[in-house]
């Protein structure tokens, strides 16, 4: 059985639905990190379970007691803020110390314990300390040690690292996994950074519009994305308009694939690319409109005078160079209905699509001679040892997710690094 | 080829100024000291001087005199312990009333909110006469007893130190109230949430988190209302008859032709002000200085239960129509033609013929033109000198530079301090010591005779509200980012240019705020003008008391209206500008 069992949690304000019908369960011990953008309803949820916001309708149970109309002070879970809200007028172990003496333990017992607590997040002697004296990766480590030293059954964080500079962010994030290590404690963590969610969740889940897209191991989300939300917020794609043409033999097993010819791109004749169905899918009918999601690394730059199946020319419109990889816009060539296809698939105007392409130091070792720069006439093809492209029906729930929502993401999100010519 | 030539004329036209103010700005600073010494340091010392002169040089007589004297003593217990009360009752009223307007919602939430405010905005004489319209012997609430009852007389009477702390809870918990809010306003809401998530219930965050965190405000009010209280002078003068505190006390002996008892108690007094100044500021004046103050503040608790909702909304109508109580009553004895009402508990005729008098007679419509030139006379000097007090400080202390040299610190200090000293030293004090400094012919010494002049009400008026507006002009100025004059200059815009464009539209709102508090309070003034007015000047204030003196009551309740009109109008009208919810001024 499940430590943490939230089902069907719902939430309105007003009109919004800000968490709908959510449902999820953490086992004991693990460490699930709620992974989306602004506005998604994860900082809600977060909440939700602490007990600061009432839900409408759902329940939320936690080691087998029902505790969805409990308040905050009753549910005796740990938390730590975002901007971490130590008590300014209490010293570093006075904050520490203030869960404790609410249960009215002996006095030598709470020191012995805000002392191991502080040891804990490497702060010992740290205790007389005014809160304001501290420097802010001192602060969320206080702010930690005070949410653990009740020995809470469960811990919340929200947006646990957002506050610190990002030179720090690195060495915090190790520091605070391997306290939650040591402790075992079971953890639910709110964050909009894909990197952080990777790195700290055992689980991630994908919210967006107050649902729950996608729960599964950063592997899974990564290379399994079950809709196209998840596909384009996880990790940088570019999404294809296409149309299927066939569908191969294994399209009843998990992992079917498909054959889908792009439409409009291409000079003459336009390429035909495989595809794979998402899991649970219907295989696809031949002449199904498609989004075909690319991720870069599915692509390469075709060497001058390779035969490469599938390949489209075009012109590199952008270059990232970032050591180990290079990225690549290549707006490829194409005809009007490549535009407008495009704007079907969800970009902002009817526009040539740009494809990222990747290109590493160690495979493409060739390029590197002369790596073609912007501006330069190139070939793309599908990767034969790539990650196969997605396929979703194009009529299915699509990015662009809306400024709002978008905004204020940073690093390892698609959407917000994209190069514009 | 034209552009790079025109922008290496735009680049040329202005040499790389900074040092060369420096020494200009001790200068100014030197000139402005010189300035504000003579009108607020000097009349202190002078006083001093003179409480230590006898017949035969320098002596201590005069206080020897004054310790011996136990009325002396008494009157200097009761102005502390009244103090003391008032600051007690004033939080036991505001800060429950910051609570429910802060963190609860129900109808009328935000007009309430602004109305309860409204005390601060009156004069306190007005605040006192209607106080006696309403409780005092011959007021409403009396005769209504009465009434009732059958009694033959009034079942109390408004006097001695119960009817001053009355007045004083009345018109000073506004400073508890409007500190309250703007700090529970500013508090973190994850602040009380962290708490309970430890566990903590809601009186525990109460007394061990959010009550804590407004110990900065809390104790900002404390002290307004001791500095405030300790002056008081309107409320012991109507209602303390033989209950003197240390303001009557002064004041009687001014008026009695005591000169000498007046300079020494004067003494006294301003020494014990700056004591109790400098403990409180000592005791509260620790502020957080942690980082982690920021995020939102709580939400409203919006009252689900409709026992509370009614509960919450009844409370809030009712105590605000019991601060305006006052206020009506005001209104309607304004209305009551003189001679009409005796003995009944409703006054028979109500028109505007106390209006009409006023309108009609010269004499009567005299003392309010005094009061609005005078006031804005005042108004005028205070924020000129106070603006070019702060700006001159805030240069020499090096705000956005790091190369100040001591003598420019020290000289920026000594500014600031000659702004905030009228503040910290009671009304009565600097009326004697401006009546003892100009009262005297001796150029030589800086001394001139402007007693008995139209000219020595402006400038006790001037200097009094001297703090608002040279305080209103720092801590503006210290809003606005340093950067924005660098980036001015940058642009090509000069000196001048930059303060005219930049600088002073910025410090607007805080300039508008100051200088709305300072008119009121030279308008309103009474605790100077009954020392130092002259017949042809006459305040509107003292012809209130003129008017009480003849059982006028109409005629008097006509000039509170008034003052409470134009008060409340320039109050809201100027002050708005630097006032957003729940960030009060």
């Amino acid at each position: 059985m499940a430590f943490l069992e939230i089902q069907r949690l719902t939430k309105r304000f007003g009109d919004l639905v800000v968490l709908d019908e959510l449902s999820l369960d953490v086992a004991e011990g693990e460490v699930l990190a709620l992974l989306g953008p602004s506005g998604s309803g994860k900082t809600t949820f977060l909440r939700a379970l602490a007990g600061f916001e009432t839900v409408d309708s759902g329940s939320i149970r936690a080691a087998g007691r029902e505790v969805t109309r409990i308040p905050a002070s009753g549910r005796g879970f740990g938390m730590v803020f975002q901007h971490y809200a130590l008590f300014p007028h209490l010293s570093v172990a006075g904050n520490v110390a203030f869960g404790l003496e609410t249960r009215n333990l002996e006095r030598s017992r709470i020191r012995r314990r805000v002392e191991e607590v502080l040891a804990l997040v490497d702060l010992e002697g740290y205790g007389e300390r005014p809160v304001g004296a501290l420097s802010g990766g001192q602060q969320q480590r206080v702010a930690l040690a005070r949410a653990l030293a009740p020995d809470p059954p469960l811990l919340l964080l929200d947006e646990p690292l957002s506050n610190l500079d990002p030179t720090l962010r690195e060495r915090t994030r190790q520091e605070l996994l391997a306290a939650i290590r040591r402790v075992g404690i079971t953890t639910v963590l709110v964050t909009h950074e894909q990197e952080e969610a990777f790195h700290l969740g055992d689980r991630v889940a994908v919210l967006w519009r107050g649902r729950l897209q996608q729960v599964g191991s950063p592997e899974e989300l990564y290379l399994e994305p079950r809709n196209r939300f998840v596909a384009s917020f996880i990790g940088r794609s570019t999404a294809l308009a296409g149309v299927v043409e066939g569908v191969a033999a294994r399209a009843d097993g998990p992992d079917g694939r498909c054959q889908v010819r792009l439409e409009g791109l291409g000079s003459d004749s336009s390429p035909l690319w495989e595809g794979r169905m998402v899991e649970g899918a219907e295989p696809f009918e031949p002449g199904t409109e498609v989004a075909l999601v690319v991720r870069p690394e599915s692509l390469r730059l075709v060497s001058e005078g390779e035969e490469a199946p599938g390949s489209v020319a075009g012109r590199v419109v952008g270059r990232r160079y970032g050591g180990l990889v290079t990225y690549y816009q290549v707006r490829p060539d194409g005809t009007a209905r490549a535009a407008r296809a495009a704007r079907a698939v969800g970009a902002e105007a009817e526009a040539l699509p740009e494809i990222e392409v990747l290109a590493d130091l160690l495979s493409d070792r060739g390029l590197s001679e002369r790596a073609p720069d912007e501006g330069d006439r190139v070939r793309i093809a599908p990767r034969q040892d790539g990650p196969v492209p997605v396929a979703f029906l194009r009529s299915s729930e699509a990015p662009p997710w809306g400024p709002d929502e978008a905004d204020g993401e940073a690093g390892g999100v698609g959407e917000g690094e994209r190069v514009t010519p | 080829m034209t552009r790079s030539t025109a922008a290496a004329e735009l680049g040329a036209s202005r040499p790389p100024g900074g040092r060369r103010w420096a020494g200009a700005g001790l200068g100014l600073g030197l000139v402005l000291a010189l300035v504000l010494g003579w009108v607020v340091g000097y009349p202190l010392l002078i006083t001093l001087a003179e409480a230590l002169r006898g017949p035969a040089g320098w002596t201590a007589a005069g206080f020897s005199e004054f310790a011996s004297r136990p009325d002396e003593w008494l009157a200097l217990w009761r102005s502390l312990w009244i103090s003391v009360a008032s600051v007690l009752l004033a939080g036991a009223v505001g800060v429950p009333l910051a609570f429910l307007f802060e963190r609860t919602d129900f109808p009328g939430r935000r007009l309430l909110g602004a109305l309860v405010a409204l005390p601060v905005a009156l004069p306190p004489l007005v605040g006192v006469i209607a106080f006696l319209f309403l409780y005092g012997e011959s007021g409403f609430v009396p005769k209504a007893i009465q009434a009732v009852f059958g009694l033959d007389e009034a079942p109390w009477r408004l006097a001695g130190p119960g009817a001053i702390l009355l007045v004083h809870t009345y018109s000073m918990y506004v400073y508890f109230y409007l500190f309250t809010r703007a700090g529970l306003a500013g508090q973190d809401r994850a602040l009380e949430e962290a708490a309970a998530s430890l566990g903590a219930g809601r009186l525990r965050t109460l007394f061990r988190v959010t009550l804590p965190n407004l110990r900065p405000a809390l104790a900002g009010a404390a002290l307004l209302t001791f500095m405030t209280s300790l002056a008081s002078f309107s409320a012991p003068y109507i209602f303390g008859g033989a209950f003197r505190v240390m303001t009557t006390q002064i004041t009687a002996s001014k008026l009695n032709g005591q000169d000498r008892s007046a300079q020494v108690e004067t003494v006294a007094l301003a020494v014990v002000a700056l004591v109790g100044l400098w403990l409180l500021t000592r005791m509260g004046g620790l502020v957080f200085s942690s980082g982690s103050v920021r995020g939102i503040a709580p939400r409203r608790r919006r009252l689900v239960s409709p026992v509370g909702r009614v509960a919450a909304a009844a409370g809030g109508w009712a105590f605000t129509l019991l601060l305006l109580l006052p206020h009506l009553t005001l209104i309607l004895i304004s209305l009551v033609p003189p001679g009409t009402w005796i003995a009944q508990p409703w006054p028979p005729v109500l028109d505007l013929s106390n209006y009409g008098r006023l309108l009609a007679e010269p004499a009567r419509l005299r003392p309010v033109v005094s009061s609005l030139w005078m006031a804005a006379v005042a108004t005028f000097g205070a924020l000129a000198l106070g603006l070019a007090a702060a700006r001159a400080a805030a240069r020499l202390r090096g705000r956005g530079r790091s190369t100040v040299t001591r003598g420019q610190t020290a000289m920026g200090r000594l500014l600031e301090g000659f702004i905030a000293l009228p503040w910290a030293v009671p009304g009565t004090v600097f009326a004697i010591a401006l009546a003892t400094t100009f009262g005297v012919h001796a150029p030589a010494m800086g001394r001139f005779v402007l007693v008995g002049t139209p000219w020595i009400l402006p400038l006790a008026y001037l200097v009094r509200s001297l703090p608002m507006t040279g305080r209103s002009a720092v801590a503006g100025l210290a809003q606005v980012d340093p950067a924005l004059e660098e980036a001015a200059s940058s642009l090509g815009a000069g000196r001048f240019r930059t303060q005219w464009r930049v600088v002073l539209p910025l410090l607007r709102p805080a300039l508008a705020a100051g200088a709305a508090l300072a008119f009121i309070t030279g308008l309103g003034d009474f605790v100077a003008s009954v020392i130092l007015y002259t017949l042809d000047t006459r305040p509107i204030s003292i012809e209130i008391l003129s008017s009480l003196r003849v059982q006028d009551l109409g005629a008097a309740a006509v000039y509170g209206v008034l003052l409470a009109v134009v008060s409340g109008v320039a109050f809201f009208a100027w002050g708005e500008g630097s006032r957003t919810e729940g960030e009060v001024a």
